[in-house]
Parts: C-alpha cells; sequence; structure tokens
C-alpha cells in the first residue's frame, strides 16, 4: 500500500511539472485531467471519499471539459494537416 | 464573405436562438462602411511620434523586458520566502503535540455528531461548525459565474453585422461536435438518468455517508451536461432557462444565508437552529444539514451547466 | 484453490488485454488504430479484471457493484470510442490513405 502511494504521489508530481512544461495546450490539458484522477486515487487512499467524488467529478471532468472548449473557442486546437484559420 | 447555408442551418437546428428566421433577418450582407479618413497630424507631432517610435522599439524594449524578468524573480523570491516562513511556523509533520492542547478537533470528532446529528462527520463539520465556510465557497461560485456572465453572454439583439459574423464562426466552430447522433442518445437514454439519480442519492445522503453538496452538486451537473451533448440545445432550454437558473440560485443562496448568516456574529457554536437532530443515522436526521446540502447542490449543479452552456453558445 | 487458480487467470487475461491496449496507444500510427486498441482495455480488460475479482470475492453485494461496473463501463466506452472514431472520420482529410481498405 506504501508503494501504490508513493507511486501515485509521484505521478502527480511528474504531471504536475509537466503540464507546465508542455508546449501543446491540448496535450498539457490532457496530463492536468490525469493528474486530477490519481489525486482522487489517493484521496480514497488517505480515507476522505468525499474529496474523492469532488475531485473526480470536477478536476477529470468538468475543469477538463470548460478548458477544452475555452481552446476551441480560441482556435488553439489545430486539424491535423491546415491550418483552423483559413477558410478551406 | 461568402455564407455557407448549410453550415449556418446546421447550428441552427441545435437551439433555438439562431433560428431560421433570425437567419434570414441576419444573414443578410451589410454595405462595408468606407474607413474613415486619416488626419495627417502636425510635422512637430509626427517628429515627436517618431521619437516615441524609435525609442520604444530600440530602448524601451529592452528595458522592458529587463524590468520584468528582474520583477519576476523578486515576486518568485518573495513568494517562497513568504511561504517559507509559514511552514517553517507550522508543526512538524505528523507532530501531535499542538492538537493536544488544541481541544477542538477533538471536540468535533467526540461530540460533533451530537450537536450536528451527522453521521458522516465531515457534512457535519463543514455545513454546521464551519457553515460561513461553505456559504461563502457557494457565494464564490455564484460571483464567478456572475463574471462568465458578463463576459460572454451574448445578447440576441445586438447589431446584425455582429451577428452575422458570430453565427459565422460559430457554426465553424461547431461543425464538429456531435450533432444528434443516435448512437449517443440511445446510450443517454440509459445513463443519464442513472447520473441524476446518482447525483440526487449522493446529494440527500450527505450526511449520513461520504457526498454533500459539492459533490452531488457536480454529479447532477455533470448529466444535466451529458443530456445537453445528446439532445442540443433545444431540448434543455425547455426546462431549463435563465428565469429557471436565476430562482433555483439565488432562492437557495438566500436559504443557505438566512439560516447560516446570523453565525457571522454569533460564532459556530452559538444559537441552535430549532430544527431537532432527529433519530441518529435516519435519512431526516440532522437538522438543517439535509436541505442545506440540497441548496448547496442545486448552487453548483446549476452553476456547472451554466457554466458549460455560456462557454458553448454564450447564452442559456 | 480453485477459485485462486480462476481469479488468477481472470486477472492475467484482463491484465493482458490492458497490457496489449497500453502497447498499441504507443505503437500505433492513426487516431483510428489507437482508438481502436484504448477501447478494447476499455470494455475487454477491465471486463477481465472485474470478473476475477467477483470471482475471489464470492456473490454478494459487492459483486453486484463489480458487474454494475461492467454494465456501465461497456455503455460508456463504446459511445466515448464511437464519438471520436467519428469525429476522426469527420476531420481529417488524409483519412483514405491512412486506412487500407480490402474492398473497394
Amino acid at each position: 500500500m506504501e508503494a501504490l502511494n508513493l507511486l501515485l504521489l509521484a505521478f502527480i508530481v511528474i504531471c504536475a511539472v509537466a503540464v507546465s512544461v508542455t508546449k501543446d495546450l491540448l496535450t498539457s490539458i490532457i496530463i492536468f485531467m490525469a493528474q486530477s484522477l490519481a489525486m482522487s486515487v489517493v484521496w480514497i487512499l488517505l480515507r476522505a471519499p468525499d474529496l474523492a467524488i469532488t475531485e473526480a467529478a470536477v478536476g477529470a471532468g468538468i475543469t477538463s471539459l470548460l478548458m477544452f472548449i475555452t481552446l476551441k473557442k480560441l482556435h488553439a486546437i489545430r486539424i491535423q494537416g491546415k491550418d483552423s484559420d483559413e477558410d478551406e | 464573405m461568402k455564407m455557407n447555408d448549410d453550415r449556418i442551418r446546421w447550428l441552427a437546428d441545435g437551439s433555438e436562438s439562431l433560428d431560421s428566421e433570425m437567419l434570414r433577418e441576419y444573414g443578410q450582407p451589410e454595405a462595408e462602411e468606407a474607413p474613415d479618413a486619416f488626419e495627417m497630424p502636425h510635422p512637430r507631432e509626427r517628429r515627436y511620434y517618431h521619437l516615441l517610435h524609435t525609442w520604444t522599439h530600440r530602448r524601451g524594449e529592452r528595458l522592458m523586458n529587463r524590468m520584468y524578468s528582474v520583477a519576476v524573480v523578486l515576486i518568485c523570491v518573495a513568494i517562497c520566502a513568504l511561504l517559507i516562513a509559514t511552514t517553517a511556523d507550522m508543526p512538524r509533520f505528523g507532530d501531535a503535540a499542538p492538537l493536544e492542547d488544541d481541544n477542538l478537533s477533538e471536540f468535533y470528532v467526540e461530540e460533533g455528531y451530537r450537536h450536528t446529528g451527522a453521521a458522516n462527520i465531515v457534512t457535519g463539520i463543514i455545513l454546521d461548525f464551519r457553515g460561513f465556510d461553505t456559504l461563502g465557497e457557494s457565494h464564490v461560485l455564484f460571483i464567478a459565474l456572475c463574471t462568465v456572465l458578463m463576459l460572454l453572454y451574448l445578447p440576441k439583439k445586438s447589431d446584425p453585422k455582429t451577428m452575422r459574423e458570430w453565427l459565422e464562426s460559430e457554426a465553424d466552430d461547431r461543425r464538429f461536435e456531435p450533432h444528434a447522433d443516435l448512437i449517443l442518445q440511445q446510450g443517454a437514454v440509459l445513463l443519464v438518468p442513472l447520473v441524476l439519480v446518482f447525483g440526487v442519492y449522493i446529494l440527500l445522503n450527505g450526511h449520513l455517508s461520504p457526498g454533500g453538496g459539492f459533490s452531488g452538486g457536480t454529479v447532477l451537473g455533470a448529466g444535466l451536461i451529458l443530456y445537453l451533448l445528446a439532445y442540443g440545445f433545444r431540448k434543455t432550454e425547455r426546462f431549463f432557462n435563465f428565469r429557471t437558473y436565476r430562482r433555483l440560485t439565488t432562492s437557495a443562496l438566500l436559504f443557505y444565508a438566512l439560516s447560516k448568516g446570523y453565525i457571522f456574529f454569533t460564532g459556530a457554536n452559538g444559537i441552535s437552529n430549532g430544527v431537532g437532530t432527529g433519530r441518529f443515522g435516519a435519512i431526516l436526521s440532522g437538522g438543517l444539514l439535509l436541505p442545506l446540502s440540497v441548496a448547496v447542490g442545486l448552487v453548483v449543479a446549476c452553476t456547472m451547466y451554466v457554466l458549460y452552456t455560456l462557454f458553448r453558445k454564450g447564452d442559456l | 484453490m480453485t477459485r485462486f487458480i480462476l481469479c488468477a487467470a481472470m486477472m492475467g487475461v484482463g491484465m493482458f488485454f490492458e497490457i496489449s491496449a497500453v502497447i498499441g496507444v504507443y505503437r500505433f500510427h492513426t487516431a483510428l488504430q489507437r482508438m481502436h486498441a484504448a477501447a478494447m482495455g476499455d470494455t475487454l480488460g477491465l471486463f477481465f479484471i472485474l470478473l476475477g475479482l467477483t470471482v475471489a470475492n464470492g456473490l454478494d453485494l459487492t459483486a453486484a457493484k463489480f458487474l454494475m461496473l461492467v454494465f456501465l463501463l461497456w455503455n460508456t466506452s463504446p459511445i466515448a470510442s464511437h464519438l471520436i472514431g467519428k469525429l476522426e472520420y469527420e476531420t481529417n482529410e488524409g483519412l483514405e490513405r491512412e486506412v487500407v481498405s480490402w474492398r473497394r
């Protein structure tokens, strides 16, 4: 159990660093989602299921959903092989 | 600029505010207005502008960059120092000594259920002893939503030209979204009731088992968003429009503020609320905890859903 | 003992599917192939793992929860894969070149 805890914590730290290092915004949002999921597992291991439910629903679900929509509004997600700014 | 009618029609299909009549109204391109003639400044002014321009490009930018780096380093060092000083003040990790003098946490754990009537002590603390904390949190959500509303709300009767441009860009944005996807709809038939029932269960059972207002509210909001994704705006507008949101949120927040606002003046253990705690472990126990968590859940669910629709469409 | 062997076999099969899903997500080149690999892990892999857990646990309320999880996963994961695939089909213009089709 200790090893799992340490593994998850290391994963969270690595993800947190990777979010700020990654250049691609889409990738960093997905890493952020993964970090939130690992965090919710850590909450369960720390016997805080209240927080785990909220973290899973807010962190991995709704926050990243809102960020995805924002990216799309800003035209930051580029469609493969063509510029999204141009009208085909 | 050529209008892509198919795309616009596709978009209009999904939401009532972009009806075909409105499209006909806004769809006609207007004549471009001639830009204002540029007024040539006086030669002395021009020289001044030129000097300013060259200075900005040669020196100013570099100066600004340097100041930026210095300021960034200074701010980072200041925050680091502040955090380290705060951490140095805190008790050592895992040290139980400071807790022995402080009998508040002991009191919460041992006597909490007698005062609040909640089997789940977490909900008992956050909604009863620390009720003002949660009151502030729900108001923070409300204020955040007000800000987003100010930024993103798109009034329907703006001038035709901007409306047309917005329609075009929106159609371009939402071209690839799932639109009336049959498989998603069939899945949603099964999943949305499950998710909503689970959310209501978390909400109502918050004082007995893990859960409560925030978690139940987010699950409810996620279920609503799934419904919206599957069936489009036209279906959701029938039961959830701006008036619904306003009524639900204001009444929930008002109820909360009225039942817990006195805490600001009396302290957490001040006046009992006059509602009995009931039989320990029953669903209708815990005094005001159940209605309070329902209020918080309503605020959170509405906020999640409205945030999503505002980001996606600029309207409810 | 039989129960342990059965459980271990189930978990092993599930682990095999999960690991192949992870390898597939990293090794495949196009989005559709990756989606296929990930969907395998979500459905078959987790199904076998949860089945193994049910065998280890015996039939009671926890087993019912496991089966509920299987039910939910088998409903949500294919829908998500379907949506991703549809998006890829609609947005990717070079799809014809990427996908080898045997019948024209």
